[in-house]
């Protein structure tokens, strides 16, 4: 497979044994974790390295049977999936919160009144991970402390907002504050 | 394939939470939170998440009618109104209360007979004193519907218990106005006249075993008294003649007998015969699942036992030619997939049990054995005749309504059977169509939790959403599937289960 | 006997010690603490599964991780 960035073949070892390297600062642990899943009834995968730095994946055939390569390269188109799935769960999270809440109101009132209150004492609009910003951005970050203004989501419809808030937070399980 | 650049321009602030799945060589499949669905080419994929895509395009229409972006004014009151529809469910107690009232069987059938107990063995029957408990504590759920099935064993060996259950539940209901339904699920092999008056002028829906045409019914479902599919036919037509009776000229004349058919090796090969006999004696639909691996005889294994390819190979040529049947005007479905249409074109969960998110066990069904014993459901109940009490709540004479409800075993079922946040479903395109069985995952992998990699059901149940999805971007067949589940009965008979 | 080292900013021992639990009919399992990694040592491994026990485990570890 060609070079992709924050992606590369490291070594090809045999027909059997394969090792690449990810940039953990462009994929995250976690979509590493998750793409890993998937192929885990393929191949035995093996990981090492620095979350901070560049994780190492070993990969090794199951089979026998070679075609690590092209293993590898799903693995990456994956990967990608994975990083996608993330961006769009992040940035969703608080309002999915909110409508599970909100649909579920009648269910279990008391939970969910603790729910929008502790939601109504934080911002939701922040984007503290940086998580939606690019990786050119984060890197430009760290280097100009950056001066832009706080990208925030758009406002709620006018229906939400009347009902309850302009913050929302995950859900917090009672005592674990 | 997407590339790293698309996705860093993901245009966050417009796009609402949505799962996908590159599902061929064209287009890419989305699906959100309520189970709505849109097809994209990858172009216009591409263009969507990087919010380059023109508003006047029919994608971007096609996109914000199906509520994909956030910034639509009607997003949140709309996901909030149909997330609250589709698991309305979960505000409602069980609903589903399968009595067992005997174990005893006159079949032999070649999936069943380990477990089946000879007529003579009356120590298997139910008594009325369990029978009344059982009817009490029933009343004591929380949901407004009460649907009480009579199973076995033959339920009509032990007819006494079965009357005195209808009759008690009848008059217990003049005080607590449930919305009562009662069932027998019957092999009509003891059914006579008077057993049918009575259980007609009680409101009784009738359901029968019925595995095809009669070379293979007879093949599953062995009766050393008779012929089991011409004893069987014979009723299911006497039954269906005394509905349009009593009911000619009235509102209420849908009622007919439903049938149930077990999918065993030999259904395979007769797939045609099958379809066209129920569609003979006037069925309106199957439900052509894949057989649950409890409940039967390790010897019958070669007999009744096919692999998951075999099934969903058969699965899919039974679809075409239902849908076949239907291109030629005739109205008949197969009941699952109606199950997953519902949620696919309307969002809406007709609560068949094994199919939901999470699924039925004690918060929508339980299940009574003949000797009082309660179970998480009628899964559990059958894994249980194999000798695994994993799946038993407890007593009727030992345990109350709330010690049977709210129990560890119940919250950790609803754990395992809840695809929202479970590695492999969460991500999965399908998720909020698909249903996980914990007894299932227990039987065959010796835990509830069992992951999706390499979890036959999962893989099953996929195979066939993603073929109803291939399906449906052939627009005749999208009509058609609509009227599946607008016309589907189960519509009418399960709305009840909600509320 | 057979060993793996998993690193520990990587892999989280309450999934390997579940893990130990589910394999603990194939072999002597021990889970043990060294610096930054997590020690897993295999002793007495079931002949049939001994060429892909260190394998099959790493991959039940990662499973539980997803």
């Amino acid at each position: 497979m060609k070079k992709e960035k924050g992606f590369a073949v490291l070594l090809k070892k045999n027909d059997n044994l394969l090792e690449f390297k990810i940039n953990p600062k462009i994929y995250t642990l976690n979509a590493i974790y998750k793409t890993a899943y998937f192929f885990l009834d393929k191949v035995y995968i093996f990981l090492d390295g620095d979350p901070k730095k560049e994780i190492k994946v070993t990969m090794k055939s199951k089979s026998g049977m070679g075609e690590l390569e092209k293993v590898a390269s799903e693995f990456y188109n994956e990967l990608l999936n994975q990083l996608l799935r993330e961006k769009v769960s992040y940035t969703n999270a608080k309002v999915r919160e909110f409508i599970v809440a909100k649909a579920l109101y009648n269910a279990v009132p008391n939970e969910v009144d603790e729910l929008l209150k502790e939601v109504e004492e934080e911002d939701w609009q922040e984007d503290p991970l940086g998580i939606a910003k690019t990786w050119e951005e984060q890197q430009a970050e760290k280097g100009e402390k950056s001066k832009k203004s706080k990208k925030s989501r758009p406002s709620l419809t006018p229906s939400l907002k009347l009902r309850s808030t302009k913050k929302l937070r995950p859900m917090k399980k009672k005592g674990k504050k | 394939m997407l590339d790293l650049n698309i996705i860093e321009k993901f245009d966050w602030k417009n796009i609402g939470f949505f799962r996908f799945k590159k599902f061929d060589d064209k287009d890419y499949l989305l699906t959100n939170e309520v189970g709505n669905y849109v097809f994209l080419p990858e172009a216009d994929f591409k263009k969507f998440i990087s919010g380059k895509l023109s508003k006047k395009s029919a994608a971007y229409k096609e996109l914000q009618e199906n509520m994909f972006f956030l910034s639509n004014r009607k997003y949140a009151p709309v996901l909030i109104s149909k997330f609250s529809d589709k698991y309305s469910f979960l505000q409602y107690g069980p609903s589903l209360h399968i009595i067992v009232v005997t174990l005893r069987c006159n079949h032999k059938c070649i999936y069943c007979h380990a477990s089946a107990v000879d007529t003579g063995s009356k120590e298997f029957d139910m008594d009325m004193a369990t029978a009344k408990k059982i009817v009490d504590t029933i009343f004591k759920t929380t949901n407004k519907s009460v649907a009480i099935e009579f199973q076995g064993g033959e339920p009509l060996l032990n007819w006494p218990v079965v009357k005195f259950i209808i009759q008690y539940a009848k008059e217990k209901n003049k005080i607590e106005k449930k919305d009562l339904q009662l069932r027998l699920v019957s092999n009509f092999s003891v059914m006579d006249n008077e057993k049918m008056k009575f259980l007609m002028d009680n409101e009784v829906n009738f359901c029968t075993s019925l595995d095809g045409d009669e070379e293979t019914h007879n093949y599953n479902r062995i009766y050393l008294q008779g012929n089991s599919f011409q004893k069987t036919v014979e009723w299911i037509k006497k039954i269906n003649e005394a509905y349009k009776k009593k009911y000619k000229g009235k509102k209420r004349n849908y009622y007919r007998v439903g049938a149930l058919i077990t999918v065993s090796k030999k259904t395979l090969a007769n797939y045609k015969k099958v379809i066209d006999t129920y569609i003979k004696l006037g069925f309106k639909s199957i439900y052509l699942r894949y057989l649950n691996p409890y409940g039967f005889a390790l010897s019958a294994t070669e007999k009744i036992w096919y692999t998951p390819q075999e099934y969903i190979n058969f699965y899919k040529k039974s679809l075409n030619y239902i849908l076949e049947k239907n291109y030629n005007g005739k109205h008949f479905y197969d009941f699952g997939a109606v199950t997953y249409l519902a949620k696919i074109l309307f969002g809406h969960d007709l609560n068949n049990l094994d199919m939901r998110s999470p699924c039925g066990a004690v918060i929508g069904q339980l299940a009574y054995n003949y000797n009082g014993d309660v179970y998480t459901c009628d899964e559990g109940r059958m894994l249980a005749k194999m000798g695994d009490q994993m799946f038993r709540l407890g007593n009727i004479n030992e345990n109350t309504f709330e010690q049977l409800i709210n129990n560890n075993l119940c919250k950790s079922i609803c754990l395992a059977s809840s695809t929202h946040g479970l590695p492999g479903y969460n991500d999965d395109v399908y998720q909020p169509y698909i249903g996980i069985c914990p007894v299932y995952n227990y039987s065959v992998y010796k835990n509830i939790f069992q992951s999706s990699t390499n979890n036959v059901k999962y893989q099953i149940d996929k195979a066939i959403i993603e073929y109803i999805f291939e399906k449906l971007k052939n627009r005749k067949n999208k009509d058609i599937f609509t009227e599946w589940v607008k016309k589907s009965k189960p519509l009418q008979y399960l709305k009840t289960y909600t509320k | 006997m057979e060993t793996i080292d998993f690193n520990k900013k990587i892999y989280c021992i309450d999934n390997i010690k579940k893990t130990a639990e589910e394999f603990k009919n194939l072999s002597d399992i021990s889970v043990k603490e060294i610096g930054g990694k997590i020690k897993v040592t295999f002793d007495k491994i079931d002949p049939e599964y001994k060429d892909v026990i260190k394998d099959e485990f790493a991959n039940f570890v990662l499973g539980l991780m997803g």
